[in-house]
């Protein structure tokens, strides 16, 4: 009884400190601001309630409550009331919930009662927003007076520009007033001088003058065009090819005065160098090191960089290219990150403008680079500053150093073979210098079909096609196809701003609108001629990762492969036949071939970031500094030299080897690369990734299983007719789920990036918060900053601000109405819910330690606890050590499977909604069939280990027992990446050992693609592995039947028992045990494991080989959903936990018996 | 010996099966010395077969990326090891032996971490690593200011505590529900006995526990070795270069768009040679402890 009540007094003590922590912990504590009026005090109290971090909600009521009572306070100025009133319609506008009408009732009276007040333009901008925004009661008429006013009476204020840039896309697409709308560009172009681009200014001029066209007004039109290009430099602009075409238009041809091509004059170099303020080092990661020349290229860089500049030092840091991806994912979570790291463009928009890790580069490119004393970006060739923005916010995340074009690799020496060979009019072969045949290169389509005919006749494939997700499903030549068949397409789908650039929007748009139809013949014609094409590919294209297709074409199997240009001095060192090097062939003979394209080098190969902690850590400028230098001329000159690469930089000479990959620039197609819904989910996969899986499996379902007519025949003994018929069919099949695929792509980035833009509008928000106390001073010390640099910060917040609305009014006119929207703001859960249901989460967690607390104390463990302390404290570093790296990362997990969580600062509550998504997962219910069969087979795959377990046991001589049980464990040491590899090579569809047997045994009729086909992918992972015997696991049951008294047996052998009966009867009731208890580890296995799918198919054909663990893992870190990968994970916990406490009892209850 | 005979046919039909599976788990071993030694053309044209010549530089290259972190890999894997099998033992021989409060309620604790998907644990156990380290940097930079004199750097990241301290805490799960069942299954008397004479419980543990368990420690040993060699993704997040572990080194061998296989082979090589050598040295223990009957797969 003592016991008890002592128990139950102690248990109530801690549940009521839990409480009273959960209230701590809930209540927020305001700031003194002793030193403050009270109206100012109050002030800076409500912005502290908006000057929160990300993740913390703002709290909008309460700043709107501060704000109130700082305008009604006592011996307050007339100063802190104005800014107090201004302040609280602030407040209600960065509500994330925004009430449009309150905002508008308070700015129009804060307008009426201070008409001098110093925020009028703020407001008046801050009210046409408004009117642009609400998507219901919003009125453009009204928009453009409060826009104008700000126009024409700020005077020099950042403002003007922002109204400006603002009215021309109003009077456009909402008042329908094109006039009006040409004359606002025109002076959107006049007011944004200091402040935008060049590239975004001559955009506005370039939209003008087509309207202007499009009004029939030509002359005004012509002198626009021509300014364009009078503005633009040598050609070298991205506007110049477009102009140029509308003059053509026009009936005037300055293409050969103002259009040179390729410009490679070298670039000016200036004898600059940089002095940093305090000693610093830089870090830079590059995964790229393990080149050699790449590695001397840079480290020569970074060497003559210290020399050169005054303070600084370069530490390179050296990861290896697989799991660089994982590396970085941690470490942007850490501080450790480093000052530059190199990243490619789809991660760097995940994280610069999904999760705001990275710094903007796109003002830095705008800015002179002072070591050749130009423009940034203008040192580029134009398409690397497009190809590297982001498609939806037009930003640069990236600084590309280092670039590579891809063409036709081929083996010349099998082109020879086959008779391709330029012949002289008699019919002799043209010999080259070194007394071979000269090869005739494919210039056309039609001729390269024609040498793939040629080869196939001498038994060597036309061409090797890499089909594998892993790294990134990249089919280099695929622009190559746009860049001829799409050109005059493009004005149809450039409809929100017609400036012959579709961005992701518009395209987005089209998509949903069913403007872009796939299946209209011109759209679908790349994957015709591709589909065309794949009859001459290696067969099993479908399984083939890049390895394997390089592997093909080194060995001469295959007679081309297109690559990329970087890799040219090891394809020398490592084929041993005469390598040559075509472009991609002209399209000519397709119907939709619409003019020669530009085969200016279009990837930007290698990039760098800036993170960040680099800005915290006060080393940006150091950092933008040696990125400048970087990709000085100079810097180039020395990389592409070493590396043996491309520059992305004009002027810089490309190496000899190289010049194959270097030809003219054209004026079309040069900037067309993301031109493509493929394109735009390959490059910017993070808007689109799981959707980008299904577009594969697609692709590999078309492309990979049956690759021609002959093993069609074999297969099936069907007529070449019926071969077309099924070809087309698939063909349609293929069109119709690519469709389906980017309507949902779509759908789904416009309502992510409505999400993403919210949290981007908050980052900013705060930010203008800060500049906006720094400008008042009212803080000591706070007005250290000068006031044009202030102003100019503000102004881009005020930019950033209003992007991010357009960005999100954007999405809302397009998302589909009625019931989908309806679903859309159902799952937004406003800021405030967020934080009154994640404090409740917490208060609960308190209330159930303190509750699990008290019914410990009250069942008087605690007293036995004191009692057997001796014994219990040895358990404790365990305890301990569990409960840190065990316990709390698991919780976290746990915690987190509640929230959209990016694994880093993004995490938005969202309730059940990660589990309610885990019902209608297509995939996770595919995943968990495949799951069912995978726990089968592995339950029956312990037959053959049980078996030689019996063998071995019964094995008469001791010395060859203990022979094998040494051999069966010697191949522990081997990593299991060995293993698999091999059973690959088994498998492969074109020179696979399992292919050969079955062939020759008969049981096939053609060879199959064994890990790409659907039917057979899970079969084969099954197999794999043959003859199935845990090494291991053999000496485990040996020690099982070793235990069994010898007498057992002595006695079953004097009854005449067989061998058969004897296992029966004896060895398997006493190994029962062991083998249940197998049962309960074999499942448990199966469900966590996914290694082998992982590495060889990554889940496909089509999800045909998904597990839930690969499901969860790619979620997590291919897709970035770390929320749903959690929620994933507690429910395959739960699961597991059942089952093994089911198996514990079935066990437990066979042993009572 | 056992006093059964066995027929000669049936005999030779038995060694012709072991015999068949000691050559399907020695294929492995065999092609990835076999491929150590190719170029990438006789690799590409010959996978199976040995071809001459014979290009030891793979070895040479592939040493440049495993040579230099052997040392450290072997450090972690003995320090982790070692504490390990230290704090497991002790925690399995008491949950075994003696009775008292909370014994079953630990047991569960532990066993139940064997259900946590380990993937999941990745990104929040590197935050906490992160968090950690934020939290002794910044001790160390109080006690700096407090105590002039001292000069403390206490950090967690890029240190090899960052591998050690988890690989500690979760190799310990598998290894304590291993060897609880192996001490349970030991006769009760002997503890007794020792009690009797008077020794203390770590006494007991430390001369009648321990050197029972010899075999199936060494059992654990090697399990564990190789489970903290063969990591990559962990070492890969928490190190910078300098402090990389052999299996991050290895990974540098594979590029890009294509991996040559002969280096990567030979590195493969190279780096299973300190465990083989371990095996050799452990092998007679290693099968007396799977032999003793504790480790149930």
């Amino acid at each position: 009884m003592f016991q008890r009540s002592f128990g139950y007094s102690v248990g109530t003590v801690i549940v009521l400190m839990g409480c009273l922590a959960a209230i701590v912990a809930v209540t927020p504590r305001e700031k003194p601001y002793t030193e403050l009026s009270p109206a100012s005090r109050l002030i800076h109290q409500g912005l502290d309630y908006l000057d929160v971090d990300v993740n913390t909600p703002f709290d909008c009521d309460s700043a709107v409550e501060r704000f109130a009572s700082a305008c009604a306070a006592e011996a307050a100025t007339r100063e802190e009331v104005v800014t107090a009133d201004f302040l609280r319609c602030w407040a209600e506008w960065v509500r994330p919930t925004v009430d449009f009408e309150e905002v508008r009732r308070g700015l129009r009276s804060h307008l009426e009662k201070y008409p001098d007040s110093p925020y009028r333009l703020e407001s008046h901008y801050i009210l046409g927003l408004v009117e642009l925004h609400d998507l219901f009661h919003g009125d453009a008429t009204r928009a453009v007076e409060h826009l104008t006013e700000v126009y024409k009476t700020g005077r020099d204020s950042f403002l003007v520009p922002l109204a400006a840039t603002a009215l021309p896309g109003i009077y456009l697409h909402l008042l329908r007033d094109p006039e009006q709308a040409a004359h606002w560009y025109g002076v959107a172009f006049d007011a944004t001088g200091d402040t935008h681009t060049t590239d975004e200014r001559l955009g506005f001029l370039y939209v003008q003058a087509k309207l202007y066209q499009q009004l029939g007004k030509t002359d005004a039109a012509k002198e626009i065009y021509r300014r364009i290009l009078d503005l633009t430099r040598n050609g070298t602009n991205t506007w110049t090819p477009r102009v140029l075409d509308r003059l053509d238009e026009l009936g005037e041809h300055l293409g050969d005065q103002y259009f040179k091509g390729l410009d490679t004059t070298p670039l000016p170099v200036t004898d600059y160098h940089f002095v940093s303020e305090k000693p610093v080092e830089l870090s830079v990661s590059f995964w790229i090191l393990e080149k050699p020349g790449m590695r001397r290229g840079i480290e020569t860089i970074a060497r003559n960089y210290e020399a050169r500049s005054s303070g600084v030092k370069i530490r390179l840091i050296d990861l290896p290219y697989r799991g660089y991806h994982d590396w970085l994912q941690s470490q942007i979570l850490g501080q450790e990150i480093p000052d530059i790291v190199m990243i490619d463009n789809g991660t760097a928009i995940r994280y610069g403008a999904q999760q705001g890790k990275l710094v903007d580069m796109t003002p830095f490119l705008g800015e002179t680079n002072p070591y050749t004393g130009m423009r940034w970006a203008d040192m580029y060739y134009p398409q690397f500053i497009l190809n590297a923005r982001d498609p939806v916010y037009r930003r640069n995340w990236i600084i590309s150093w280092a670039s590579e074009n891809t063409a036709c690799f081929y083996n010349k020496d099998a082109f020879r073979k086959a008779g391709i060979i330029k012949r002289h009019e008699d019919g002799t072969p043209v010999l080259g210098e070194d007394g071979k045949p000269e090869v005739a290169e494919p210039k056309t389509w039609r001729e390269l079909m024609a040498a793939f005919e040629a080869l196939r006749r001498v038994g060597i494939y036309g061409e090797v096609v890499n089909f594998h997700p892993d790294p990134a499903p990249i089919i280099w030549q695929l622009p190559y196809y746009r860049k001829q068949l799409y050109f005059d397409l493009i004005p149809t789908f450039d409809t929100y701003t017609p400036d012959d650039y579709p961005d992701a929007f518009e395209i987005a748009e089209a998509m949903l609108r069913g403007t872009m139809d796939l299946r209209n013949p011109s759209l679908a014609e790349p994957w015709r001629l591709l589909y065309e094409k794949s009859e001459y590919w290696m067969p099993g294209a479908s399984a083939m990762d890049i390895q394997q297709g390089f592997e093909a074409f080194a060995s001469g199997r295959a007679a081309t492969l297109f690559w990329v240009s970087t890799d040219m001095s090891s394809f020398e060192e490592m084929c041993n036949f005469d390598l040559g090097v075509f472009p991609f062939p002209l399209l000519v003979d397709s119907p939709y071939y619409d003019g020669e394209y530009s085969e200016e080098f279009s990837l930007s190969a290698f990039e760098c970031s800036v993170p960040l902690a680099t800005r915290a850590r006060g080393n940006l400028d150091a950092a933008v500094d040696f990125l400048r230098y970087f990709t000085s001329p100079e810097a180039q000159e020395i990389l592409s030299r070493e590396a043996v690469c491309l520059s992305p930089i004009r002027g810089v000479r490309a190496p000899e080897k190289l010049e194959p990959f270097l030809r003219r620039m054209n004026r079309r197609g040069t900037f067309l690369f993301y031109f493509d819904p493929y394109a735009l989910s390959i490059w910017h996969e993070p808007y689109w990734s799981d959707a980008r899986d299904k577009l594969w499996s697609e692709l590999t379902n078309l492309l990979g299983s049956i690759p021609n007519y002959d093993y069609y025949r074999r297969l099936t003994g069907g007529t070449e007719t019926e071969y077309q018929e099924w070809r087309e069919r698939r063909f349609d099949q293929f069109l119709e789920g690519l469709q389906k695929y980017f309507g949902f792509a779509y759908n789904r980035l416009v309502r992510e990036y409505s999400l993403h833009t919210r949290r981007e509008l908050k980052r900013t928000q705060n930010r203008w918060i800060h500049l906006f106390r720094q400008r008042h001073a009212a803080l000591p010390g706070d007005g250290s900053v000068d006031s044009a640099t202030l102003e100019k910060q503000i102004g881009e917040c005020w930019r950033s601000v209003t992007d991010n609305w357009g960005v999100i009014a954007r999405c809302e006119r397009m998302l589909p109405s009625g019931e989908q929207r309806a679903r859309y703001t159902s799952q937004t859960i406003s800021y405030q819910e967020q934080k009154r249901i994640a404090y409740l989460l917490k208060i609960a967690l308190i209330l159930l330690t303190g509750l699990g607390a008290l019914l410990f104390m009250w069942s008087g463990a605690l007293l036995r606890v004191v009692r057997d302390w001796g014994y219990i404290r040895v358990l404790l570093p365990t305890a301990v050590l569990l409960a840190l790296f065990s316990y709390t990362p698991a919780l976290s997990a746990i915690y987190h499977s509640f929230f959209r969580w990016d694994g880093g600062a993004v995490s938005e509550f969202v309730g059940l909604e990660n589990f309610r998504a885990l019902f209608h997962d297509e995939v996770l219910f595919q995943a968990v069939k495949v799951l069912g069969v995978f726990l089968v087979a592995n339950l029956l795959k312990f037959v053959p280990t049980l078996v030689v377990a019996v063998v071995l046991f019964h094995l008469a001589s001791a010395r060859l027992q203990y022979a094998f049980r040494v051999i069966y464990v010697l191949p522990m040491a081997i990593p299991g990446m060995v293993g698999i590899l091999i059973w690959k090579y088994f498998y492969r569809m074109d020179g696979g050992v399992l292919n050969w047997l079955l062939l020759n045994l008969g049981v096939i009729r053609a060879p199959i693609n064994w890990l790409g086909t659907e039917e057979t992918v899970v079969p084969a992972l099954i197999f794999l592995g043959f003859p199935w015997v845990s090494t291991i696991g053999v000496l485990i049951l040996l020690a099982g039947l070793q235990s069994i008294d010898p007498s057992v047996f002595e006695a079953a052998l004097l009854d005449g028992c067989g061998v058969f009966r004897r296992f029966r009867t004896i060895e398997l009731p006493l190994i029962m045990g062991q083998v249940k208890l197998n049962v309960v580890l074999v499942t448990l296995g199966t469900i966590q494991d996914f290694g082998l799918p992982l590495v060889l198919t990554r889940g496909g054909p089509n999800n045909a080989s998904m597990l839930p663990g690969l499901w969860m893992y790619l979620s997590a870190f291919s897709h970035g959903k770390m929320g749903y990968a959690a929620a994933l994970g507690v429910v395959m916990f739960l699961v597991m936990l059942s089952l093994t406490y089911i198996n514990m009892r079935m066990i437990k209850t066979d042993q009572a018996n | 010996m056992r006093a059964v005979t066995h027929a000669k046919p049936l005999e030779l039909l038995k060694l012709g099966v072991l015999g068949a599976v000691a050559i399907f788990a020695l294929l492995p071993v065999y092609f990835m010395v076999v491929i150590s030694f190719k170029d990438m053309v006789q690799f590409t044209n010959h996978p199976y077969l040995p071809t001459w010549p014979l290009h030891f530089s793979n070895y040479v290259r592939a040493w440049g990326y495993v040579g230099p972190y052997i040392g450290r890999t072997l450090f972690v894997a003995a320090i982790a090891t070692v504490t390990t099998l230290f704090l497991g033992s002790l925690c399995a021989f008491y949950l075994a032996q003696f009775r008292f409060a909370g014994k079953e309620v630990f047991f569960y604790y532990v066993i139940i971490l064997m259900m946590v998907p380990g993937i999941l644990n990745l990104v929040p156990l590197y935050v906490l690593v992160t968090q950690l380290d934020n939290v002794l940097r910044g001790l160390s930079r109080m006690l700096n200011e407090q105590f002039p004199g001292v000069q403390v750097d206490l950090r967690m990241l890029n240190t090899l505590w960052a591998l050690i301290l988890p690989a500690i805490a979760g190799g310990q799960i598998m290894m304590i529900f291993i060897l609880r069942q192996f001490f349970e299954a030991q006769p009760a008397a002997l503890v007794e006995a020792a009690r009797i004479d008077g020794a203390s419980h770590f006494q007991i543990y430390r001369h009648v526990a321990l050197p029972l368990a010899k075999p199936i420690i060494a059992t654990l040993t090697v399990i564990n070795v190789v489970a903290i060699w063969n990591d990559f993704v962990w070492p890969l997040v928490v190190l910078q270069r300098d402090h990389y572990t052999v299996s991050v080194g290895l990974r540098f061998l594979e590029g890009q768009n294509y991996v040559e296989y002969g280096p990567l082979m030979a590195g493969y090589t190279l780096a299973a040679v300190p465990l083989v050598i371990m095996f050799l040295f452990s092998m007679k223990l290693f099968i007396e402890g799977i032999a003793s009957g504790a480790i149930k797969m």
